[in-house]
């Protein structure tokens, strides 16, 4: 189950700052998989393909929000 | 050559979509676009050697010779019964249910199934399950329930062949004629089509695809694909032996018998450089052997269509990109569609990286998966292919 699960992050600082906080919160390591991209536009130009493996269960992003808005969707 | 060189020379391909309804595992299994070079891929049971069945059911316009071999390479195809007037005995023989989805037994206008482009009825095969009654010379099709219920011991089972409205041919399956190859001539393929197995070609077609390019330019792209895995190659021939007779049980060609039948030992044999005798071309390997099943099969699927079953069979990671790269070129100067099926990620890496540099347009993957129980396609483009394969998605 736990390897259908997988939350993508913007870059291997995010990855460690999450993994430290699920760890800090008790969640068991096993329960998804974070995965790192090289950068917010490699993030959300993979997105869609992402979206397509054939494992996955559930997918969650995290993003930086303290800029522009706007220019972090997808449909921007 | 070189990438450049390559690029798709616009030639319209055989198929430009695929509907398949009704057929085996599809219920309705919709490709909205196909590419020169298509790529097959999902887990085991998703339907992709069925997928090629539908293509090569297809290709050769429903030929029943082509659905006895179908039936025949799954061990579904029990000796036809011969017909005891007893239809529950007829139907619980009878394999050609197995060509429908549901796998019912057949009934009265069974399916039908249909192969075609998308949206493209006219153009698509439409096989359905019907019965059948001696009108005079001829054989009638029974028309609904009532008369079935009439003619009930005079009936034989049978398809219903048809594309368009000026091709229709009924197979009752009692009749001798069509238990012979000769009904195969009724049927002007759609395109030329040449199956490749996952075990390679078998020896009788291997000596057959050989003969009919012998001396000619394409004999030159055999030796290039072989020389992909061993530099050394210099030529290839096949050898004809003796003939000796063999006794074999005939089971595709209706009721049980055993034949003495003269066959001819033919071997492919290669020149290797540095040795002054020819070695067997078994004797340097499976994934020799499968190359040169692959690439006879493509230069002689010309202007046609080429399926390949486990493409990567036998054959080591380290090349597959370069055979790739022979596939596409070939596929494009020859003029050949093709679809080829794997389980292997090397495999999808090596698709992806030939396709590089002007090829983009001319391969896709496609992925077939379960989805609330019925089988549906995903599309896989260049770019898409290249993100997961950049990206590490596993997309299989």
């Amino acid at each position: 189950m736990a390897d259908g699960n997988v939350l993508l992050v913007e870059g291997k600082d995010d990855q460690f700052v999450l993994k430290h906080l699920t760890r800090n919160h008790g969640i068991p390591e096993d329960s998804f998989k974070i995965k790192p991209k090289d950068g917010i536009s490699v993030l959300l130009d993979t997105l869609d393909v992402e979206l397509l493996a054939s494992d996955v269960q559930r997918l969650g992003i995290v993003v930086d929000a303290d800029l522009d808005i706007a220019s972090r969707s997808v449909l921007a | 050559m070189e990438a450049q060189v390559l690029q798709s020379v616009g030639a319209s391909i055989p198929l430009e979509s695929l509907e398949v309804r009704d057929f085996r595992a599809f219920e309705d299994l919709r490709v909205e676009r196909l590419a020169r070079v298509n790529l097959i891929v999902g887990k085991n049971g998703v339907g992709k050697s069925t997928l090629l069945e539908a293509l090569r059911l297809y290709a050769n316009r429903g030929a029943f010779s082509i659905i006895q071999k179908i039936l025949y390479t799954r061990d579904e195809e029990a000796p036809l019964p011969a017909f005891s007037g007893k239809q529950e005995t007829v139907n619980k023989l009878l394999p050609i249910k197995y060509l429908f989805h549901g796998r019912e037994d057949i009934g009265l206008h069974r399916g039908p199934l249909s192969i075609g482009p998308v949206g493209r009825p006219e153009e698509s095969l439409s096989i359905s399950g019907e019965f059948y009654y001696v009108k005079g010379r001829d054989y009638e099709r029974v028309k609904d329930d009532d008369e079935l219920k009439k003619l009930r011991k005079k009936v034989v089972p049978g398809l219903s062949i048809s594309m368009g409205s000026d091709f229709r041919i009924d197979q009752p399956l009692d009749k001798e004629d069509l238990q012979t190859g000769a009904a195969f001539s009724l049927y002007p393929p759609v395109a030329r089509c040449v199956f490749v197995f996952a075990d390679g070609l078998d020896m009788d077609e291997t000596a057959e695809l050989w003969d009919s390019i012998v001396l000619t330019d394409l004999e030159n792209d055999v030796l290039k694909s072989l020389r992909i895995i061993d530099q050394n190659v210099e030529r290839v021939n096949i050898t004809t032996g003796a003939m000796r007779l063999v006794e074999r049980t005939e089971v595709a060609r209706g009721p049980r018998r055993r034949e003495r039948e003269p066959e001819v030992d033919r071997v492919p044999i290669v020149k290797m450089t540095g040795l002054s005798e020819p070695v067997t071309l078994m004797s340097l390997g499976d994934g020799m052997n499968h190359l040169f099943g692959i690439s006879l099969a493509l230069v002689n699927a010309k202007d046609g269509i080429l399926l390949i079953d486990e493409v990567e069979n036998g054959i080591h990671y380290s090349v597959q990109q370069q055979l790739w790269r022979l596939i596409f070129d070939a596929a494009v100067r020859l003029n050949v569609q093709i679809f080829a099926t794997t389980h292997s990620w090397d495999c999808i890496e090596a698709f992806q990286k030939a396709m590089q540099h002007g090829l983009e347009q001319d391969g896709q993957m496609i992925r077939l998966q379960r989805e609330d129980g019925r089988i549906v396609a995903t599309l896989f483009d260049a770019r898409k292919l290249s993100v997961a394969t950049r990206e590490d998605i596993e997309v299989r």
